[in-house]
């Protein structure tokens, strides 16, 4: 009798298999004594009608290594579950007793078993390097490309053959995977890759010889009865929290967006583009007006102008710029609740948590209230979400070519597009499986080429102190004395506007630069607002910190948690870097909803941290959880205050543009374009703004400016 | 599952509910009030019907301009209720409300669109 664990075991379900069984256990036995140390095969005969329990008994009575199972007849599922419960090696081979792999093939599997970190699991594919189909039927070939389409979109993406009947699993993976089957048919291969997924295992395909047969399980009078296990599959595994952080991901979206579209075009720092893109024969024209500035290089900034104004055919101006706004919005939030990967109910918490951070942060809402005509800090803020969840999907050429073309677009709109290769690097050292090497070097190649064109070749420079106003201690500072004060020594100026970008997203202070609670201080009078966006951020400040002191002793695989935090990090300081030449709330949007992201994994590890603390500490860490989400939900309804306060803005904006431009000199673009100016007037004055003289006095002093 | 692992259970349950407790109730209040807005109550957007006079005083530049782009006489009187401007209602010309209210941009527009503001509104108060 055997008593040692084997290297692997075969499990083989058998259905009166007699004509086969006997070469089967033959041609495995040969097989396995040259390739692995040492093994079993575990025969699962599943109530035969025919000779397989008689050809297996005999086998397992010549050799002790050979082991049958006999059960009444129910299904090849139950089958394979007794069979993989029996089974004692560290490695577990599922295969059918058919030959319809020849044996030989199994040396392709254990190949994948030496490298340093084998997978979990192992598939045989008719669909990969190496492989091949022999005698398939033309018809059965369409079949099964159809259904691993439908497989593909519906339940496990990126796998190109589900179905065939060799898998290879670690014990663990087989004992997580087969006592949770359900579907008795056709597909269950695809709820064993799906629950597979679902644990977070490593599963790689290996390419197969196959030998198609007349006689498979495989036919068209199956019907849809496949596909309806598939959509059985995702409903009964569906993940209701995610369905629930989603649903109020929604809502939450929801919200914002009915405030977008209830607001104007802005006048300043938009109606000058728009006129531009009016004037511009082209998007080619609008693409390279761009070249040749100094300062700035953002040519698809003024290309996606021209194709949105296009787009409004003359009309249409407000639903397609505040459209694009909302739906931007929209998909910024999608993005960031799917980067959580909520799982579970501590996950779904923790993201309830975070979405109040990241609306709630003012980086946030600097973001959110303005556009130019588009809100391109918006854009760069979904160009990064997209990276990082591609970063944490499964590698490939598709990522690698998604990834280089976000960080081109991004990094051709604004120069916080850099930040894109920011979030792709730190995923990579961080460890996130979709960031692969190749696709590293194609983005850093794109990088060195950005550079090189921008100060180069086309020499546009960097914003000087004479660019703009900057906030500095306790004051706005314009141009003239920035140049007074720092034209000699600006590195200092920069410094500070670096270190106080960082500390503006941890603490929420200072604010465009200024010391806002300070000052406030110094004048004897702390409004509400200031009071609680400090006492919020440091709150979750300090959880971050707590939470990445107990996540510092990870191990390689990196937590997810741990993961975010090293990227969020990451972000947040090249973030400030970036913004060296002067602090603007909406510059640092992307650092802001990185920090929401370490939140998020900062609540987690508080929430599991107190289901093993002591009665008192668990109480203060929910007080203190309850207290700072309570503080940042107040702060995330803010937004909807300050977006009607836009919209109210926005229109006497227009309201008074004729007499001011009267007053100030018309500009030639504007009187050429006068009836552009006036049907986006009208349509600004038709949109009802409510008068800030009914809003509640709270309001302006718990969410005021 | 034993009293130490149904404490962990109910400590980690509460830190969940503390955690989440406050999204959840902000999502509830926007479902109530994106539901109050699908009926026309808009209570984040309440829209206040004012006289031209009325927009003036309460520098709301972009209803005084659409009010005159309606046809308002900008050198009309209108009446002003109480508490806007001055704690009784009163009626006044929208030019005079915009120099009570010491909103010049206000009487930019007003002037723009035709108004004709009196000596006397320009040089003493309305009241």
């Amino acid at each position: 009798m055997q008593t040692s664990t084997p290297f692997l075991s075969v499990v083989v379900p058998a259905l009166n298999e007699e004509g086969c069984i006997g070469a089967f256990i033959d041609q495995m036995r040969r097989e396995l004594s040259i390739l692995v140390p040492s093994w079993e095969i575990v025969v699962v005969d599943d109530g035969s009608t025919d000779r397989t329990e008689t050809i297996v008994a005999a086998e397992a009575r010549a050799d002790e290594r050979i082991r049958l199972i006999t059960r009444p007849h129910h299904s090849m599922v139950a089958a394979l579950q007794q069979g993989m419960a029996a089974a004692k090696g560290r490695w577990r081979f599922m295969a059918d007793a058919d030959l319809a792999m020849p044996v030989d093939n199994l040396g392709r599997f254990l190949t994948l078993l030496r490298a340093d970190h084998p997978p979990d699991i192992i598939i045989g594919t008719r669909r990969a390097a190496g492989s091949q189909r022999i005698g398939e039927r033309w018809w059965r070939h369409v079949v099964d490309r159809v259904f691993n389409y439908a497989v593909r979109a519906l339940a496990v993406s990126g796998i190109r053959d589900t179905q065939c009947g060799f898998k290879m699993f670690s014990a663990a993976a087989a004992d997580a995977v087969f006592p949770r089957l359900t579907i008795t048919g056709f597909a269950l291969d695809v709820e064993m890759l799906f629950l597979a997924r679902r644990a977070g295992l490593d599963v790689r395909e290996v390419g197969i010889v196959w030998h198609g047969r007349d006689d498979s399980r495989v036919g068209l009078c199956r019907g849809a009865a496949p596909f309806a296990d598939v959509l059985r599959i995702r409903w009964r595994w569906r993940n209701v929290y995610a369905i629930w952080a989603y649903a109020l991901t929604a809502i939450l979206a929801a919200g914002l967006a009915y405030d977008l579209l209830r607001m104007p075009i802005q006048v300043f720092d938009s109606l000058g583009d728009i006129l531009a893109a009016s004037q511009s024969r082209s998007l080619w024209d609008s693409f390279e007006s761009a070249f040749g500035g100094t300062g700035y290089f953002r040519p698809l900034r003024s290309a996606q102008i021209k194709a949105l104004f296009d787009l409004s055919s003359g009309r249409h101006y407000w639903l397609v710029f505040r459209g694009l706004h909302a739906a931007l919005l929209v998909g910024c939030l999608w993005l960031f609740i799917r980067a959580l990967r909520v799982k579970t109910a501590t996950d779904f918490a923790a993201a309830a948590f975070a979405l109040t951070v990241l609306t709630g942060m003012f980086t946030f809402r600097g973001t959110v209230q303005e556009a130019f005509p588009i809100n391109h800090f918006l854009e760069m803020l979904v160009c990064a979400l997209a990276v990082l969840n591609l970063a944490q999907s499964r590698a490939g050429w598709g990522v690698d070519v998604a990834v280089c073309v976000i960080f081109a677009a991004a990094v051709l709109t604004l120069e916080s597009g850099l930040l894109v290769w920011v979030v792709a690097f730190a995923a990579w050292v961080a460890g996130m499986r979709g960031m692969s090497r190749r696709g590293l070097i194609g983005l850093t190649v794109l990088l060195v080429g950005y550079l090189f064109v921008r100060f180069e070749f086309l020499t546009s420079g960097t914003p000087g102190l004479s660019e703009r106003s900057a906030g500095f201690l306790l004051s706005v500072l314009d141009p003239p004395e920035l140049q007074q004060r720092f034209g000699s020594q600006p590195h200092v100026f920069y410094a500070y506007n670096v270190m106080a970008s960082v500390l503006a997203v941890l603490f929420s202070e200072p604010q465009s630069g200024v010391f806002v609670a300070v000052r406030s201080w110094l004048q004897g009078h702390v409004p509400a607002r200031v009071i609680v966006s400090v006492a919020a951020s440091a709150t979750t400040t300090f959880l971050i910190a707590w939470a990445a002191w107990h996540l510092r002793r990870s191990r390689e695989p990196l937590d997810s948690g741990a993961q975010l935090l090293i990227v969020a990090a990451a972000v947040l300081v090249a973030n400030a870097m970036l913004s060296y030449a002067y602090t603007k709330d909406e510059i640092m949007s992307i650092g802001g909803a990185f920090y929401a992201l370490a939140v998020y994994a900062a609540v987690r590890v508080a929430i599991d941290r107190a289901g093993s603390a002591r009665l008192v500490a668990c109480a203060c860490l929910a007080t203190v959880l309850l207290v700072a989400g309570g503080a940042w939900a107040v702060r995330s309804a803010g937004l909807h205050h300050t977006l009607r306060l836009q919209a109210f803005r926005h229109r006497g904006d227009w309201a008074e543009l004729p007499a001011r431009r009267k007053a100030e000199g018309e500009r030639p673009a504007e009187v050429n374009r006068g009836w552009l100016v006036d049907a986006l007037r009208n349509s600004a004055l038709a949109m009802p703004a409510p008068n800030p003289y009914f809003y509640p006095r709270w309001a302006e002093q718990v969410w005021g400016d | 599952m034993g009293r130490a692992g149904v404490g962990r259970l109910s400590r980690a349950t509460a830190a969940r509910a503390s955690a989440a407790l406050p999204a959840v109730l902000l999502a509830a209040a926007t479902v109530t009030w994106l539901a109050a807005a699908a009926f026309g109550a808009h209570p984040f957007w309440p829209s206040e019907s004012l006289t031209l006079s009325e927009a003036a005083a309460l520098r709301d530049g972009g209803e005084v301009a659409r009010l005159l782009a309606t046809g308002v006489d900008p050198n009309g009187r209108y009446s002003i209720r109480g508490g806007f401007l001055y704690k009784d209602p009163v009626v006044l010309t929208p030019v005079e409300a915009a120099l009570a209210a010491d909103r010049p941009e206000i009487v930019a527009i007003l002037v723009h669109a035709g108004a004709t503001p009196s000596a006397t509104s320009m040089t003493q108060p309305p009241r």
